[in-house]
């Protein structure tokens, strides 16, 4: 992973947006990849997917990620491109199942009220400094832990344990 | 300083003298569980299994029986891991029911134990004097090295008084303290219950505290062994396990006090499980559909409970009411006692144990405009059918008062 993102705010959101709830909930049983990311976060801000471009940045209030830690949204995030999702808080199962996919998660608290949408944002995951290009402000997410840091750098949980079991044949494999 | 009860399982699960809160520690989980459901969205892939094959747990859960081809198949290859790698905790249909009861049941949920699984729920266990936590897709990790990494959470304790009155139950205690605290208020947390209440309290209503702690944004709950607990595993296993508990110096988040005395039923009102009213506001509004059953409820003591408002009682006309006991042996026992013909009686259809109707994209589909109460986990717009049907969560009494009424209805009027 990169220790630097760079990219311009494409929604912000409130407090406690439950994961289920990153779909309108006529889509909660859509499951056809093709169609359903057109409706990511729709309930909340209908042109989202039509405005948000690869490289953008998804902000949001306290406690996102509220509830069971079913990761539909990250999928629709990852599908339309976004880089990183920074919030004033993360529920812990929705935190895991971010690092889990290998994408970039950051908490900090303050930044719905530093951040605008449109405003350019330069997250540096090393420094957890978070720096809004447009208003020349900085801000001070919550570190990284080097455990959590090394799942992000492989690519998820898969890649990660991939690593970590190296080469050596299952002793269950036929 | 002491150490809390979590500090105590945690530092032995990771091999380290102690460990402190904030920090982030590699473990190795003594069970790994896991339902068919979670197979099916990544298609139909085997997991790599390298660990010893008895640390893992797995079973259909959320599909009594699959209604399509992507659930078929997610059993199917749950069979395939079964027989692959010899894993002998396997429970297909028929011996399944809802993991968050069975593997207690199959004494595989024992005092200092550490267990993971993608679900939240799995926080039931804590009831237990386990550590018991959700951890999503890192269950492959586990299956692959042995071992999830874990944040160590501080500890809110909340400390339990008084005795419940008739119709109230350790849902509503729950629901009461969800409503007092909000949905972030034990966020990355343990909460530990305590007090008189919960040493009074049954297995079986420890569990449902334990159950949806989910919501408050917690880690997982837990509370300390007592004899009941040690009893109840020792009649199931010859498993070993090491009753620990907390240093009475150890150090809390905050100390919560709850007197129950006079604590009413609750009501969980759409769209949200934080939005919770006392039965006096909620009582009157028409309901549709009800169930009892999922892994808050359709425990013995919840189908006693029902039982004693059915008996001699009919279902509203219009109204329908399912029970689902939440495992094959508690069917079995809830039969043996005869509470099955007072559901049959009653009216009620009685359903196979699984999630049923609480799963999203389970059964008993609701049209606009419908209202179901349940004593389900979430009520989400569309979880249950059609985004324009409202669920409303509630304890077994107050549900089973409602299907007779066919309005929500205070259950202490038919006590």
């Amino acid at each position: 992973m990169k220790n630097v993102i760079k990219g311009k705010v494409a929604i912000k959101l409130g407090d406690v947006i439950n994961s289920d709830q990153m779909f309108p909930p006529s889509y909660m049983w859509q499951h056809d990849w093709e169609i359903k990311p057109k409706f990511c976060l729709t309930n909340y801000d209908p042109e989202f997917p039509e405005r948000v471009r690869p490289g953008d940045i998804i902000i949001a209030g306290k406690i996102f990620g509220h509830g069971h830690s079913h990761m539909d949204g990250l999928t629709g995030f990852q599908k339309l491109g976004v880089s990183a999702v920074t919030a004033e808080s993360f529920s812990p199962g929705w935190y895991r199942g971010a690092i889990a996919s290998g994408f970039p998660v950051i908490a900090c608290p303050g930044i719905t009220k530093k951040v605008n949408v449109g405003d350019e944002l330069e997250v540096n995951f090393k420094t957890s400094n978070i720096k809004n290009l447009t208003t020349g402000e900085i801000l001070k997410a919550e570190s990284i832990h080097p455990i959590i840091r090394e799942i992000l750098d492989a690519g998820g949980i898969a890649a990660y344990a991939e690593k970590k079991v190296g080469t050596a044949p299952s002793r269950y494999k036929k | 300083m002491g150490e809390t009860l979590v500090q105590k399982i945690l530092a032995k699960k990771s091999g380290k003298k102690k460990v402190i809160p904030g920090e982030v520690i590699w473990v190795q989980p003594d069970l790994i569980a896991q339902y068919s459901i979670t197979y099916f969205s990544g298609g139909s892939t085997l997991p790599d299994v390298r660990i010893n094959p008895d640390r893992i747990a797995i079973s259909p859960d959320h599909h009594f029986m699959p209604k399509g081809e992507n659930e078929a198949k997610s059993h199917a290859t749950m069979r395939e891991m079964a027989k692959k790698y010899n894993i002998k905790n396997y429970h297909d249909i028929g011996q399944t029911g809802i993991q968050f009861q069975l593997l207690a049941e199959k004494g595989l949920v024992r005092p200092g134990m550490l267990i993971v699984h993608a679900d939240s729920h799995v926080s039931t266990y804590g009831a237990f004097g386990t550590y018991a936590v959700g951890v999503g897709r890192d269950y492959v990790q586990a299956y692959r090295t042995g071992e999830v990494w874990l944040r160590v959470p501080q500890t809110l304790k909340i400390n339990v008084t008084g005795k419940f009155p008739e119709g109230v139950t350790s849902r509503d205690l729950f629901e009461k303290i969800l409503a007092d605290i909000g949905p972030g208020g034990a966020i990355g947390q343990a909460i530990q219950y305590t007090g008189p209440a919960v040493s009074a309290m049954s297995i079986e209503s420890r569990m449902v505290l334990c159950n949806s702690v989910v919501f408050m944004s917690a880690e997982t709950a837990i509370i300390e062994p007592d004899q009941k607990i040690l009893e109840y595993v020792k009649a199931r296993t010859t498993g070993t396990f090491e009753a620990l508990k907390g240093d009475a110096s150890a150090e809390y988040t905050k100390v919560l006090n709850y007197d129950v005395s006079k604590l009413e039923p609750q009501v969980v009102m759409p769209t949200a499980v934080y939005h919770v009213k006392t039965i006096k506001e909620a009582a009157g509004i028409e309901i549709d559909q009800a169930f009892i059953g999922t892994c808050a409820s359709g425990r013995m003591e919840d189908l006693r409970l029902a039982a004693r408002i059915l008996k001699g009682r009919k279902i509203h006309q219009g109204t329908r009411l399912v029970i689902a006991p939440i495992t094959p042996e508690i069917q079995r026992d809830a039969a043996r006692e005869g509470l099955t013909d007072i559901f049959w009686e009653a009216g009620a259809l009685v359903g196979p144990p699984s999630c049923g109707m609480c799963l999203q994209g389970g059964y008993g589909w609701l049209l606009p405009g419908e209202r179901f109460i349940s004593t389900g986990t979430l009520n989400l717009p569309g979880r249950h059918g059609s985004p324009e049907a409202q669920t409303y969560l509630a304890n077994p009494a107050t549900v089973a008062a409602s299907a007779v009424s066919g309005k929500i209805t205070d259950p202490r009027e038919f006590l």
